[in-house]
């Protein structure tokens, strides 16, 4: 399974010119690798006096190497939603900023690439002004102007620079009707309802703001070399191989201390823990929770945990049978041993459910996790009173990562009580095709938040669209309680919105709240400052190595 | 159907022609004489008798006991247990007959298959014959794998889709040795007086031909078994074979990848079963063949 390493380590050496390109191919065929190798070659082709040796590979200066199991495709923020956190977590507050951000290890907004902002007493009106002085890698300067390109070009889809794939515009710029720059620095942003998300909202990724010149002159192609105004620059790239950033002595906070980072992927958690203690890597992104023991008792390394905004959940479809029946989805509800799943798949580190809304976010509710105890007794009970005789369904699950794990618990869990489960093993693809079709009797998923507000799970699972395809839920109250929500600006005021519309939630017994796992990250004990962070980002600005 | 008198005519040429019982004896003395053959036989013995005989006398193979769940091997549980908490000795012995009935059913469709399309592919040398070769050959060009995954994806993963996979990926060995033998066993006299006493052609492929090709087909497939359930197993870690919590050795050894520095045990003890099942159907596959060469001197 060391392939990757293998080949790594070759085209280094091929890089530092230790080893010629025929000695190279020969190497490389006999460890079978045909098709990496191509790309990889035409790489060292393409560089100018391709005998220097790699930057990542110097002495002198401070090196962070970094693995995560995520393939990077292309590096553009407002197209990295769509191919997921390989894009996203190099970009994130590293090489490209927002107008806001959020404070490392939390989701206390703060400004970032906005100095400050103001809404307008109606709520329609959101004016930032830009902070002064920041420049972009490429030298120019960044302005209120900059900005309304890069929103402009999310929200138009006549913009010569709407690229395919920017499928978080929805998100990010929902509810915005007009971008101006109503001076050189004062960006105005117009809303169609008087929605409070907007701030939060340009902390995700997405958001991220580019240098418009670059766009200019790169065009498509500006996903393979980004231009952003943050702390990290990047360097070089090659694919599958290793992503290197260096440190922007002239960023606006201040130069970070590490001299450059090296990303690289590592899907497999075992290599990429291997590699951890073994010192070929820094830092491991996602440490399967089985080995964070492991890395906690060695000392030479450090694990750093914390709750990441992540609910998982075991949904009905209530459209159509059985679970268009109140009392089966109940029993469901009492029959789920959660501890289990804490224990047999997340090692213990893992908050039982409760409502929908997470731990440490505005409205989760502990008291919640008494609305439907573990209680096989009663679930049986239950199974009777629904009237079915020997009720079975099928589970869809997905077949990667811990998902296989769950769906087997529950399943027996269900057969304790007299229901019968038969997992239906999918692909993502297949999985949310399936879901999406409202096909899926019960499925198992999960949620993370992009932004640190509840309303991304309590509209996207229970208000938008997607609630009445694949749940064939539709509740006026609650969807008048999370619209409202939306645009309440006192935070009491939202506390009972959301509680109430939980309660709702939970009555109607639509799915089953699992629980919220945590989140690890391997380090070694030489890394400082370093913190997991709730909506999973990995910045290193306040990073540093001893 | 022909006349029954005419096909009784046909089977005294074809009856009269080697003298088989005593071969047969020579074949097994052979077969006995040699070590590897017989520790091959005994092998499989012993797996036949686990895979009938074993499910009865063990835990539940997929009783779940989260407290006990990843302890090592030892007195309670000899192979130790799994991330459920699930007995892994009574997995591996549950997951016995699966993996002998999923290696023995995909020899048989590929066996089957392969021999009817290679014995008329040779005995109808014409147009009809190039067709059925090429589509063979067609199978061959893809990579066993591939073509395992591309019938999974179409027809759903699961036990059954793996069987007809590792079948069809099985079928191009059968087809070539078939129209091969047939080749040449069509030109023998034997074929010519069944003819002219006006055996039909169905008739003599059935009673004339296959009965002479049958041997090296035999071999072939006693080997393709080992072949077919290593095949059903590596789907089965890919994810397109049983699914769980099926006891399938395939299977397990895939969910026991994550726990490979924690609880090795997860994964060793399905990996020996695959080992030795294949050890075994190798052994005496070439045994057999060794037995069974004419060229061979007893």
């Amino acid at each position: 399974m060391d392939d990757s390493r293998t080949l790594n380590s070759l085209v280094r050496r091929l890089h530092a010119g230790a080893l010629s390109r025929r000695a190279f191919l020969t190497r490389a065929a006999q460890i079978g690798l045909a098709a990496p190798i191509a790309s990889a070659l035409a790489a060292v082709a393409a560089r100018p006096g391709s005998a220097a040796p790699s930057i990542a590979l110097q002495n002198g200066g401070t090196t962070l190497v970094v693995a995560i199991p995520q393939a990077t495709v292309q590096l553009d923020p407002a197209v990295a939603g769509s191919n997921g956190y390989g894009d996203v977590l190099p970009l994130w507050d590293n090489i490209t900023e927002g107008l806001t951000r959020f404070k490392p290890g939390s989701i206390e907004l703060e400004p970032a690439l906005a100095a400050s902002w103001d809404t307008s007493e109606d709520g329609l009106q959101v004016v930032f002004q830009i902070r002064p002085n920041v420049s972009f890698h490429d030298g120019s300067p960044l302005d209120a102007k900059a900005v309304a390109v890069n929103f402009q070009r999310q929200i138009d889809e006549n913009n010569p620079f709407h690229f395919p794939g920017m499928t978080y515009a929805d998100i990010v710029f929902a509810d915005v009707e007009k971008v101006a720059a109503t001076g050189d620095l004062e960006l105005t942003v117009t809303l169609s309802r008087p929605t409070i998300l907007l701030p939060g909202n340009l902390a995700i990724f997405a958001a991220g703001i580019v240098s418009p010149t670059a766009l200019q002159n790169e065009g498509e192609n500006f996903g393979q070399q980004p231009i952003g105004t943050g702390p990290f620059k990047f360097q070089s790239w090659t694919k599958d191989v290793e992503l290197v950033m260096v440190a922007n002595d002239g960023y606006w906070g201040g130069r970070p201390a590490l001299d450059r980072v090296v990303w690289r992927t590592i899907a497999d958690d075992t290599v990429r823990l291997s590699e951890l203690k073994t010192g070929g890597i820094d830092v491991a992104n996602q440490i399967d929770l089985k080995d964070a023991d492991s890395v906690e008792q060695d000392a030479a390394l450090q694990l750093l945990t914390g709750p990441f905004l992540n609910m998982q959940f075991l949904a009905f479809n209530e459209a159509i049978a059985p679970f268009d029946n109140l009392a089966l989805r109940q029993a469901v509800q009492h029959a789920v041993n959660k501890q289990n799943i804490a224990d047999a798949a997340f090692f213990g580190r893992y908050t039982l459910g409760a409502g929908p809304i997470a731990p440490t976010l505005l409205g989760y509710d502990a008291g919640l996790a008494e609305v439907y105890p573990y209680d096989p007794e009663k679930a049986k009970a239950l199974v009777a009173e629904s009237g079915l005789a020997n009720p079975s369904f099928e589970l869809t699950n997905r077949t990667n990562s811990f998902w296989p794990l769950l769906g087997q618990l529950i399943q027996a869990d269900l057969a304790a009580v007299g229901i019968t489960a038969t997992i239906n093993g999918l692909e993502d693809a297949e999985f949310f095709d399936l879901l999406n079709a409202g096909q899926a009797q019960a499925f198992l998923n999960d949620w993370t938040w992009d932004n640190g507000d509840p309303d991304n799970v309590m509209f996207s699972l229970f208000t938008a669209p997607r609630a009445q395809t694949r749940m064939g839920y539709k509740h006026d109250r609650v969807n008048e309680l999370n619209v409202a929500a939306q645009q309440e600006r006192d935070p009491d005021q939202r506390v009972k919105m959301y509680a109430e519309a939980q309660k709702l939630i939970l009555d109607d017994a639509i799915m089953v709240i699992l629980g919220y796992p945590q989140r690890a990250i391997g380090a070694a004990a030489t890394v400082q400052n370093l913190q997991v962070s709730p909506v999973a980002d990995l910045t290193f600005r306040e990073v540093s190595l001893t | 159907m022909s006349a029954p008198v005419r096909d009784r005519a046909a089977d005294a040429v074809s009856l009269a022609a080697p003298d088989r019982p005593r071969r047969r004896w020579r074949a097994a003395r052979r077969f006995a004489r040699d070590p590897g053959a017989v520790a091959g036989a005994l092998l499989l013995l012993f797996l036949a008798m686990v895979a009938v005989a074993g499910p009865a006398l063990v835990r539940d193979p997929i009783a779940q006991n989260i407290p006990d769940r990843l302890q090592p091997p030892s007195a309670t549980y000899w192979f130790g247990t799994d991330e459920l908490g699930r007995d892994i000795f009574a997995r591996v012995v549950g997951g016995a007959p699966i993996s002998l009935a999923s290696g023995l059913a995909s020899v048989i469709i590929g066996l089957a298959l392969g021999t009817l399309m290679g014995a008329v592919a040779g005995y109808r040398e014409g147009r009809l014959g190039l067709a059925l070769m090429g589509a063979v050959d067609l199978l061959l060009a893809l990579p066993a794998i591939l073509l395992a995954i591309t019938i999974a994806a179409r027809v759903g993963a699961g036990l059954p889709a793996a069987m007809v996979a590792a079948g069809l990926v099985g079928l191009p060995a059968y087809a070539r040795l078939a129209r091969a033998s047939t080749l040449s066993v069509k030109r023998r006299e034997m074929i010519d007086a069944a003819r002219a006493l006006g055996a039909s052609d169905a008739a003599i492929l059935r009673r004339h031909i296959l009965p002479n090709i049958l041997t090296p087909l035999i071999v072939q497939a006693t080997i393709g078994v080992g072949s077919a359930i290593l095949l059903v197993a590596a789907l089965g870690f890919l994810g397109l074979g049983a699914q769980p919590p099926t006891p399938e050795w395939g299977r397990m050894l895939s969910d026991a990848q994550r726990y490979i520095t924690n609880a090795p045990w997860i994964g060793i003890f399905p990996g020996l079963a695959i080992t030795l099942t294949v050890l075994g159907f190798n052994l005496a596959g070439d045994g057999l063949r060794e037995a069974l060469d004419p060229t061979a001197t007893s």
